[in-house]
């Protein structure tokens, strides 16, 4: 566990986002386990930091939730995008390449001299 | 709100999505070949702990705050019954700290905030004029002397920051009317807009306008609602009927309505009256005649420094035209609500002050209280910890128990107001109407409700904040015992202690000066003999009384009825008797002396029967007294004080020497000759230093504004009736006012300095006894803390003695420090009383000594008293004291 990466603060409203848009409606365990997945078993998401997360984007209005029955007959919760949320992960995502590529360029040149 | 109302269900599904997650975590987990145990471990330790996630998830929920403080005012209610013993203490004690502060604040409120019952009271102004360089006394406020007409009038055109003036002077008035009985009445004359400043509005006919404000069209007056029911029984035909005041025939114009009278229930004696001021040409033309009381509303949005720059502008202009009259003087402006209450002010403030040193050390007591039983919920917090609650939770949550508490007491401490200010109220002595009105209204429950939840965040803080400090680990590895003796914690208990001592002194400080300045006070010598003396005040009305002679007569037939009363053994008028307001200051010259225009000589001048001092038993210094050769037509003569005497002829007898009024060479005032020194007397109060004075004999200068004063042989009550009888068998019209006995003029006199006496003391002995309990509740608990080790030394051998040493050495330095700094502090705070202290000052050594010796006893008696306990223990008992 020591060697993977906490997920960063911020980043996991991001993730979750693109995780339903991905996958269409899920559960909060489901979403988690997808997360890791996703990373390569890199992040290690605490699972109890999703749920305040969840019920942030849902106050916001990105996600609804409605109960459900999971893949294994289980009771669930399930998360689903709403069209603002939609328009959020791309509104994000764009922002996200936006970032990385600017903190690309400034890594790149060191890069070069070293 | 819905988030509120929705949690229960919300909290539900959160438990059941929680449930389901674990639940699939742990089947992925079986799946993947781990024990059913394990599988269930790692699951949890992968959420992070189920508690830890739920605390999260409702702080995002959102409101949790008052969700939480909801919960937190349940638990703290519910833990205040579960430990009556503790809480019934604890809200005394805040009943008693918040109560005063609330029965003190009610009548700060009424004396300094309460807004005058005027449309825009904050509008509304007093401005006078001040001359550079006049004396102000101490806790005197400025002095604003009046307006010259001139000025005024100038003023009403010049300025630019008001929207109304209006001018007034109080009078008294002889009121009679055919089927009325005669009384005096206090009246004011005043232009038309005085009464529109106010918005005064009739009940009956209507106000007077500025047309009546001349010489001939100005006999019409306006009447109170309360001299109408009560002189006229409530007639609606008074209006338009003639009654004399001062014998002036005035047709009454209207009556004014108990809601819209100006000053009534603000000052000691409203007017019931209000007729036109008609100034005379003289006043008109002369700017060193000042007959007039301004009053003005500042113009809609100009501020209050706005105005007094424009009054300095006018003022400035007024000293540059007419510099003979105007050079030092400058207009002085006040808000009229200070103008009206400014006087008592400073002490309402100085009281308040006192009150909150008490709910200080109210609060110190529940600090330590608290402090003691932090360490039993050690645990307790340590278990809510570890399930997730964050620092801030645990100190939120300890400080709304503690504040729940505080609003308990503060529930109780409305009834400790009620009946306070019930108590106070019985004890006034005469019908002080700003006091008369205190209530706790709404501003006063709120101030409660503010000053309980400051005592409960203020007295909470600290030790919520020490015990959430402690590491979870920490508070759950060690039990009770050990988690008590945390040098922090013991500390924070000596330093509390320290405090309230400090406190307990400014206060006990505060009391002990003002009770011996009240002593010395009471025991001061007057200058004369007050028992069996009474004094009646008659205005003769110059409608009658035109000529000396007849003021004369009138003096002489009277004193002749009153000496033919039984039990009289002596009667005497004066202008002024003692325990009234001086007579007037008069400029002197003296005969053979260079004018010096720095220091005028002057005194105070009385007109009196000769026999005046005699009767009042003053004795004679020097020469003789004034007797029947000094009748009308004799040479003028004049006896003076000894401090008169001692002033302006240090060196020599004034014996035989000439004085005159006036400092004018041309004046027409007679030369007087001194022809003896009499003691002095404290004239306008027991307090005041006696000024010079000097003594004319009436027959010389008849006045018409008298005093009667009558020296009798048994209790002087039973003679006020006769009294009058002499005065109405010569004069039937005439009101006699003013009836009292010295005795009772003087205890009237005292009374500010008795009640501020009784109250301070009141409210030190609550500090007193409050800072004694918290000591010695203090000292229990470290005693009792200390059970087990107190054990262990007196198995060692040490003696009773070495255990109660031990423990009081522990309380020395605290108690020590406590003492210093509150004197220190004491002797700075002091300073508000300086002007109501008689005869000491605040650095007086017996009353320092005597509070110092006092806390000394009482905060050794409290840590003596449970020290000795614990050092009595069967040590095996102690030893066994878990």
């Amino acid at each position: 566990m020591g060697s993977k990466t906490d997920v960063w603060q911020g980043t996991l409203a991001l993730m979750i986002l693109k995780t339903l848009e991905t996958l269409g409606p899920l559960h909060g365990y489901g979403i988690a386990r997808r997360i890791e997945q996703t990373s390569g078993e890199l992040l290690s998401v605490n699972y109890g930091t999703l749920y305040p997360s969840l019920l942030k984007l849902e106050q916001e209005g990105y996600i609804s939730s409605e109960w459900g029955v999971s893949d294994n007959n289980r009771k669930a919760k399930f998360y689903r995008l709403t069209r603002a949320g939609r328009r959020q992960v791309h509104k994000e995502t764009r922002e996200w390449d936006k970032t990385t590529a600017i903190i690309a360029r400034f890594l790149a040149p060191g890069a070069e001299r070293s | 709100m819905l988030g509120l109302f929705r949690s229960d269900r919300v909290e539900r599904e959160l438990s059941e999505e929680l449930e389901s997650h674990l639940q699939m975590h742990i089947e992925d987990n079986l799946r993947s070949g781990m024990s059913p145990i394990e599988a269930r471990r790692q699951a949890v330790l992968a959420l992070g702990g189920i508690d830890q996630t739920k605390e999260r998830y409702r702080d995002r929920r959102g409101l949790p705050r008052l969700e939480n403080l909801i919960r937190d005012v349940q638990y703290g209610v519910r833990r205040l019954r579960s430990t009556p013993g503790f809480s019934l203490a604890a809200i005394v004690m805040v009943a008693l700290g918040v109560g005063v502060n609330t029965m003190m604040f009610s009548q700060l409120y009424a004396i300094i905030l309460r807004p005058l019952p005027y449309e825009h009271p904050d509008r509304l102004v007093t401005i006078g004029t001040t001359t550079s360089g006049a004396p102000l006394g101490p806790g005197v406020p400025p002095p604003v002397g009046a307006l010259s007409v001139p000025d005024y009038e100038f003023l009403l055109g010049a300025n630019r920051s008001f929207s109304e003036m209006a001018v007034n002077t109080q009078r008294d008035f002889n009121v009679s009317a055919p089927g009325a009985e005669p009384q005096q009445v206090t009246g004011t004359t005043a232009s038309a807009s005085f009464l529109s400043i106010f918005r005064v509005k009739p009940i009956l006919g209507r106000t007077f306008t500025e047309r009546e404000e001349r010489e001939g069209a100005d006999r019409v007056v306006v009447m109170s609602h309360r001299l109408w029911r009560q002189a006229f029984g409530g007639d609606p035909s008074i209006i338009n009927r003639q009654i004399s005041l001062n014998q002036i025939p005035y047709t009454v114009v209207g009556v004014v309505g108990p809601e819209s009278m100006p000053f009534d229930g603000l000052v000691r004696d409203p007017a019931d009256l209000w007729l036109p001021l008609v100034f005379t040409p003289e006043q008109r033309a002369d700017r060193s005649i000042r007959p007039a009381f301004l009053l003005a509303r500042l113009r809609e949005g100009v501020a209050f420094e706005q105005a007094r720059g424009d009054l300095d502008r006018i003022a400035a202009t007024l000293a540059r035209d007419y510099p003979a009259t105007n050079a030092h003087s400058t207009f002085a402006m006040l808000r009229l609500q200070d103008a009206v209450f400014g006087g008592d002010a400073p002490i309402t403030i100085m009281l308040q002050g006192a009150v909150l040193f008490v709910l200080l050390i109210a609060c110190v007591n529940i600090a330590n209280l608290l402090l003691a039983r932090g360490v039993l919920r050690t645990p307790e917090i340590g278990i809510r910890l570890s399930l997730g609650a964050s620092r801030g939770r645990i100190i939120s949550q300890l400080l709304t128990e503690n504040v729940v508490l505080f609003l308990a007491g503060g529930v109780l401490a409305v009834g400790v107001a009620f009946y306070g200010n019930d108590l106070f109220r019985s004890q006034i002595p005469f019908p002080i109407p700003e006091l008369v009105n205190v209530d706790l209204n709404r501003y006063v429950l709120i101030f409660t409700l503010a000053i309980s939840i400051a005592g409960g965040v203020l007295s909470g803080v600290l030790p919520a904040a020490l015990v959430a400090a402690r590491g979870v680990s920490e508070s759950l590895k060690d039990g009770a015992r050990a988690a008590a003796l945390t040098g922090r914690r013991r500390r924070l208990s000596s330093l509390l202690v320290g405090a309230e001592i400090a406190f307990a002194v400014v206060l006990l400080t505060g009391a002990g000066l003002m009770v011996r300045s009240l002593a010395l006070l009471q025991n001061a010598d007057p200058g004369f003999t007050a028992e069996n003396l009474l004094t009646v005040q008659v205005n003769l009305p110059a409608t009658r009384y035109t000529t000396p002679d007849q003021m004369r007569a009138f003096v002489r037939d009277v004193s002749a009825n009153v000496a033919r009363v039984p039990g009289a053994a002596g009667v005497a008028w004066t202008t002024s008797a003692p325990m009234n307001v001086g007579a007037p200051s008069r400029d002197l010259s003296i005969e053979g002396r260079v004018p010096d225009d720095l220091q005028v000589p002057h005194a105070r001048s009385y007109v009196t029967s000769p026999e005046y001092l005699e009767v009042l038993g003053v004795p004679l210094r020097a020469g003789r007294w004034l007797d029947e050769r000094d009748g009308a037509d004799a040479q003028p003569v004049v006896l003076i004080n000894e401090t008169m005497a001692r002033t302006y002829w240090p060196n020599e007898s004034p014996i035989g020497r000439r004085i005159r009024r006036g400092t004018d060479a041309s004046t027409q005032q007679p030369w007087m000759t001194i022809v003896g020194i009499a003691g002095d007397i404290r004239q306008a109060g027991m307090s005041l230093r006696p000024e010079a004075q000097m003594f004319v004999p009436y027959a010389q200068l008849p006045r018409p504004t008298l005093f009667l004063v009558a020296r009798v042989t048994a209790d002087p009550t039973n003679a006020i009736g006769p009294l009058k009888e002499a005065i109405w068998s010569v004069d039937p019209q005439l009101p006699a006012t003013n009836v009292r006995t010295m005795t009772d003029a003087i205890e009237l006199d005292v009374w500010p300095q008795r009640a501020i006496a009784a109250t301070l003391s009141i409210f030190s002995l609550l500090a007193l006894l409050l800072a004694g309990i918290g000591t010695f509740a203090v000292v229990s608990y470290l005693a009792a803390q200390r059970t087990h080790e107190i054990g262990i030394r007196m198995t060692f051998g040490a003696t009773a003695g070495a255990i109660l040493g031990l423990l009081c050495r522990q309380l020395a330095l605290p108690v020590g420090a406590g003492l210093v700094v509150g004197t220190m502090l004491a002797i700075g705070l002091s300073g508000a009383i300086r002007d109501l202290l008689y005869g000491v000052t605040r650095f007086d050594p017996l009353t320092l000594g005597g509070v110092l010796a006092l806390l000394l006893a009482c905060s050794a008696l409290a840590v003596y008293l449970p020290a000795r306990r614990a050092a009595n223990l069967d040590p095996m008992l102690a030893l066994r004291h878990e």
